[in-house]
Formats: C-alpha cells, structure tokens, sequence
C-alpha cells in the first residue's frame, strides 16, 4: 500500500457505502463498479479500503465499500475507520460527498439502529434496502415511499444481484455529480428524541439506554413504513436441524473439512504441476533466448524463481478462497464458527479463528488476512500468531524429500498406513499442538483479558451466486499476489546477488561454498551444529527464509544436483552422507516450528500495523525450532 | 414467534435452575406485578419466548450485544443448542443469533406473557 492510498485525487465525486455486515452491501458494490476496483488498507491501520469507480452516462464517480460495522462508535478498528471516512478525518480530509446506506429489508428494524449515527452525520443520504426479493419471497412487506416520507431521504428496495433494480442507486449517484434533488443532504433530526446520548439535565445516557431509545425509534419507523417482518426462513429451519444437530451437525462439518483439506491438496496437484511446467517452460525458452551472462542469470534464477516459487500456490489460494466465498455467501460460515467455538474457545481463540487456522494448511498468508474476521483484537492477534505453525503447503516438499531419505518405506498398521506417512501425521500434530500450546500462552500472558463475548448471527441459508464468488476470488488474488510477491521476489532476488558475489578472477560467479551466501553460511556453521547441521543445512536454512521451499532448490545447487526436487534420489543419497537419523529428524522438526517466510512475516507486519508482533513471532518460532532440532539431534 | 406457539403459559417462570432477582414479587399472571420474576438467559428452556430486562455486563462487553439488537425490550427464544455444548442459537427480534452460556448468564430476562400482561395492566 501506498502511503497515499487513502487520499484520493482522481478529483471524482466520491460515495461510500456504509451498512452492517451481510447487508449487501459488497453484492451493491461489485455490481456498481465491475472490476474496476482496488484494495489497499486506510494509512497506519489495518482496514482494508476497497474503492471502486462506477461509469455513469455523465462521467465517473468513485466509490468507496466500507468494512461492515453495526454502529460508529470506535469499538473495533472497522468501526474507527467507517466513522473516520465518514467524518472526513481520513482521504485528505475530505467526507464523501454522498453515503449510500445499505440496509437488509428483512431486518429492517435493527439494521435501522445503524442508520441513525450515519444519517445524523447530515450528508446527502440514499437508503438502500436489499434482499427486496427475499422480503417478498416470506410474505414480508414495507412501503419505501413511506419510509423515505419519516426519513427525509430518499429509499430504494432493491435486489442487489439483480443489476436492473439498481437504477436508483445510479440515479443518486449522478445527482451527485451534476446536483440534483435526490442528493439532498440529510435532515439530521429523524433520530433526534433518542440521538444525542445526554439526558435533560446534561449528563451522558448510560449506553444501554441510548441503543434502547434508537431501538424504540427504529421500530416507530418500521410501523410509520407498513413493515411486516417476513416470516422465518423455512429452508433455514430445515437446513439448521440438520447442519446444527446433535450428531449429523458435526458430521456435516467434518466432511466439509475434509473436502475442503482434499480439494486443497489433491485437486490442487495438477494444477500446480501445470503452473509449475508453465514457469519452468517459459523460463527455459528464456534462458535459451538470452545471451548468457549476470542478466540472464538474474531473471532466471532470481526473478522467474521467485515469480515461480509465489504463483505455483495460486491453485490452492484460490480453491481454498472458493470454499471461503461459498460458505460465507451460503451462510454456512457462521455455522462452522458456532461449532467449533467450543474447541477453539478451550484453546483461549473462538470459533471465527477456525477458519483462518484451517486456511493456514494452505498458506498462512491468507490465513493471516483471513483473520480479520474475527471481531474480538485479541483473538485476532492470537490466530494470526499461531496460523503459522500450520503446516502449510511450502513444508510439504521439505518433508517429502527429508522423509523419503531418512524414513524407511514400510507397514506401520497394515497395508494402509506406513511409516513414512505415520512421519508426516506426526509433523502435521506437533505443528497442531504447538499452535493449540501457543494460543494458550498467548491468552495467559500478553493477550491476558476477560474473554470477549461471543456474539454470532447467523444470516438465512441463501445461494451464493456465481458472479458474488468470481468478484472476490479475483479480488482476492489479486491483494495475495501483490502482497506475498514482492517480498518474495525481493529476497529472492538479494539471495542470487549473494551467489554471485565474489567474482572469481575470470569475472564468473563462484562456487557456492566461495560466494557471500556460502561465507554466510560458514560463519553460522557454530550456530547450527548443536542441531547437527553442517555449513550446507545453514546455507539452505538461509535461503529459505525467502520459502521453505526454496532449500530444496539450495541443497540442490550446493550437492551439484542439476534440476532438484523433492524426488530427487541423488540429492536423497546427498543428505544420508551429511546427516545423521537425529540431525534429520532435527530439521524436520526445525521446519514444523520456525517461521522460514518472509512473505509472512510482511503479512504479518500489514496485519498489526507495525513490527512487534511479527518480531516477537519470528523470534519465539525460530527459538522452539532451534531447541526442538537440538532435542532431536540430541536424543536419537 | 407468535404469542399462540410459546410453552404454555410461561411455565418456567419458577423453574428450580431459574434465578429469581425480586422472590417476593411473584404473583399469580391473573394478577401481573408490576415487575415479573426474572431469569436468567442461560436458564430460560427452549422455545419460551423471554423479553430481556437488563445486562448484568461491564461497560466495554456490552457494545457487541447492544449493536445487534439485543437491548432492553427485545424479545429473545432460545431454539437450539449448537452440538458439542457450543453455543445456544437464539432468535432475537426475528434474527438468530448464537451466544455462549457465559454470555447468556449475564442477560435477566422475563417471561415474554409476564411483560405482556404488565403492559395490560398498566
């Protein structure tokens, strides 16, 4: 993110549109600006701002999706930053110059004790009210005019997945660019009698009662608009007996894991194999293009290796995005959240951080920005600090290759399950426990504090529609390979130049054990020998702070074994020579605890708004990984 | 839910788990006092629709609750458990919402047939 992505000055009319969360509202959004949107977060925090440009018949107008927030009042950051925007402290100073307010007509009288603090603000105001379909669809009603007539703005009941309906919301926009009467600005006295949060003699109401004055308020309005409350969602009855059962509940939810786990991992394969032979493919023709020297050297082994190393996870980022977008539009998110609060809650998180810590199997990186959900800022802290012990996709390959070479291939309990995979589940639950562990620590020391409520709605069972899930697999993508890209390709591109360097008289590049990487190497040869690693385990563990990965690659190079991978029975035979079954052991379980990605670490530092929290994780992870490969080395 | 679908007749008002914050001022529902016996959430059982009284919360923790229309007044159900002992799945104001036993223990509630019939009787 630029430091100037939260000041605009394209000089376009700006609208933001503010609601509660599962308004709507993002539907409003991708359907008023196409993919012509961009996602940064507000200067010095850690909201994201999505903005978006809407082409209207007379020109341009930039829109702004604020995050989802049930009030102004500067609980959450989300709320801090809506608040903030709406009042002009952020974007240069500047307030929207118009807000659209969306709101779900279902739930129209407590989605109308949001609309108080935004339409007091006075700013030209058009109400949206959404799920119109759905109102009708359960014998709902209300009468827009009439709400419009107590609200003094102007109110739309719209689809918003039905791009026809949406008229109006153009309408207000143009009048906003050229004036008009539907950009009128707010009267800001509709909530008088339960807005100012003072009683008559001057002191301030107690909260309770300011939200039960706006409540009182909100239902007058839904008479004053004729709102019949629609009746409960019978598919939702249905679909919750089951998925919420006692028995078939859990059951559902397992074989929703389970399908999600395998898509990630199995589906995934070919696809990453494709990628994979795509970046090697189009590499090769390069190096065969260029004239040998440092810049072919550069692009191919620094940034087409870097490149590679970043996009050969797209597949799994955006399967696992896929199941997200599914399950958070369906409505079934927040049922997963419920079931496995009680388990999460034992480990001192709740049932928002499952998803995240599930995310993690892939790659932490979305894991991480995924954990913004989670409403509390302390569970938060405590899932993004924990989802990268995880084991994520890029130990995989490590593993593969330390296993195969030191872990013979034989039955453990029957045909089914050998030793070499009885390894592998060992690796996946000491990274389980050691983040259960974690939390747990976290919880009792610097995230100490009374356990935050937990409060979860549970919006009506509804089907995500194809273009809702494509939006936001782009958009998604889009922020992960901007993000994990550049720090990859920056420190992969810093450990070439480290190969490189010293010339040798004849002006080539040295041997890797003579360049500055190889020296490094050397140098904190003292440092990793009490885990039984030699200069070549420490360069590779240098090399793969860019990845994990990236030490098969390493290992490869320094063993003079040409194209390395994970396969590799040369590079296998290589490590028995110069390593021992503990020293083995000791580096696996060095990969299962420390904190080898940078691209996390910057994640990281985005996602709490500065540095000590990921030096603090960075530190503590590396610590448990150098004490478990001592233990290792030391005990077997 | 309608008034007709509740248990009969608040029947839990007196239930052994259920706390009762004013005992002397149980009274027979021909006859409302002017402030019910109250409960907490926790001990309200299911499909008896309650009307929350007040939240017995420090100031920082109300805010989510507050936000989501859980205030003074609302009507609250409880309709199901979460498996596993997880949450309890309330229908609040016409919306569910899911909330821990811990939280449910701090909401003092009132039989949604009691508060109707003090309102009669004032």
């Amino acid at each position: 993110m630029s430091a100037g992505a939260g000041a605009p000055a394209n000089g376009l009319p700006r609208v933001a549109l503010v609601g509660p969360p599962n308004s709507g509202k993002s539907t409003l959004f991708n359907r008023l600006t196409g993919l012509r949107q961009r996602v940064a977060n507000y200067p010095g925090v850690t909201v994201e701002r999505k903005t978006g440009v809407a082409s209207l018949p007379t020109g341009l107008v930039e829109v702004t999706d604020l995050p989802g927030v049930h009030g102004l009042s500067p609980r959450s950051l989300d709320q801090m930053v809506t608040r903030d925007v709406l009042l002009g402290k952020l974007d240069n100073g500047q307030a929207p110059d118009g807000v659209v307010l969306v709101l779900d007509a279902t739930r129209l009288e407590s989605h109308l004790m949001v609309a108080e603090p935004v339409l007091a603000l006075g700013l030209p105001t058009l109400v949206v009210l959404t799920m119109a379909d759905e109102l009708g669809r359960r014998d709902g009603a209300l009468r827009a005019s009439a709400l419009s007539r107590e609200l003094g703005v102007a109110v739309a009941l719209v689809d918003a997945r039905d791009d026809s309906k949406l008229e109006t919301v153009r309408r207000f926009m143009e009048a906003l660019r050229v004036g008009g009467e539907e950009a009128r600005s707010c009267p800001v006295g509709v909530f008088a009698d339960s807005a100012p949060g003072a009683s008559d003699a001057g002191r301030p109401l107690p909260v309770v009662d300011v939200f039960a004055a706006r409540r009182r308020r909100a239902q007058e309005l839904g008479r004053s608009a004729g709102f019949q409350p629609p009746r409960p969602s019978r598919l939702t009855r249905r679909l919750d007996a089951v998925l919420l059962h006692r028995a078939w509940g859990p059951l559902a939810f397992l074989a929703v894991v389970v399908v999600v786990f395998q898509s990630i991992f199995a589906g995934a394969a070919p696809l990453m194999d494709g990628v994979e032979a795509l970046v090697a493919g189009s590499g090769e023709y390069l190096a065969a293009t260029l004239p040998e020297g440092w810049f072919r050297s550069l692009l191919i082994d620094g940034v087409w290796a870097g490149v590679g190393s970043v996009v050969v996870f797209l597949p799994q980022i955006l399967i696992l995005f896929f199941f997200i977008a599914v399950m958070e539009d369906s409505g079934y998110m927040a049922r997963a959240a419920v079931i496995a609060d009680r388990l999460m809650h034992r480990a001192g998180l709740q049932g928002g951080s499952f998803l995240p810590l599930l995310s993690a199997y892939a790659c932490a990186i979305p894991a991480i920005m995924s954990a913004r959900t989670v409403e509390s800022e302390r569970d938060r802290i405590a899932t993004i600090f924990v989802a990268p012990f995880m084991t994520c996709s890029a130990r995989l390959p490590v593993y593969a290759l330390l296993i195969a070479a030191f872990i013979p291939q034989g039955p453990l309990l029957g045909p089914f399950f050998g030793q070499r995979a009885a390894v592998m589940l060992g690796l996946y639950a000491l990274g389980l426990v050691a983040a259960v562990g974690t939390a747990a620590l976290l919880k009792g020391t610097l995230l100490r504090g009374a356990s935050t409520p937990f409060v979860m709605e549970l919006p009506p069972y509804r089907w995500p529609t194809v273009r809702s899930i494509a939006d936001r697999l782009v958009g998604r993508t889009k922020v992960f390979l901007r993000r994990a890209g550049k720090i990859i390709l920056a420190t992969t591109i810093v450990l070439w130049g480290l190969t490189q360097v010293p010339r040798t008289p004849a002006g080539e590049p040295p041997a890797i054990e003579d360049s500055a990487l190889g020296r490094i190497g050397q140098a904190i040869e003292p440092a990793v020998a009490p885990m039984g690693f030699d200069w070549r385990i420490g360069i590779g563990l240098v090399s793969s702070l860019a990845a994990r990965e990236v030490i098969v690659g390493t290992l490869g190079t320094i063993y003079g074994v040409e194209n390395a991978d994970e396969t590799t029975i040369e590079l296998q035979n290589s490590l028995r020579r110069d390593l021992d079954l503990g020293s083995a052991v000791g580096l696996l379980v060095f990969f299962v605890f420390a904190l080898q990605c940078m691209s996390t670490v910057a994640v990281m530092r985005r996602e709490t708004n500065g540095w000590r929290w990921p030096a603090l994780q960075f530190g503590y992870m590396l610590a448990l990984g150098c004490a478990g490969a001592w233990a290792a080395n030391a005990l077997l | 839910m309608e008034a007709s679908q509740l248990h009969p007749a608040g029947a839990n008002v007196d239930s052994p788990g259920g706390r009762s914050a004013e005992p002397n001022a149980m009274t027979s529902r021909s006859q409302p006092a002017p402030e019910g016996p109250e409960r907490m959430l926790a001990d309200v059982p299911f499909e008896e629709e309650v009307v929350l009284v007040r939240i017995d919360m420090a100031g920082d923790d109300l805010e989510p609750l507050l936000e989501r229309g859980i205030v003074p007044g609302c009507t609250l159900c409880p309709v199901r458990h979460a498996p596993a002992g997880g949450p309890t799945i309330y229908l609040v104001d016409g919306a569910l919402v899911a909330l821990r036993k811990e939280t449910a223990s701090c909401l003092c509630v009132r039989s949604a047939l009691e508060a109707a019939g003090v309102l009669d009787a004032n």
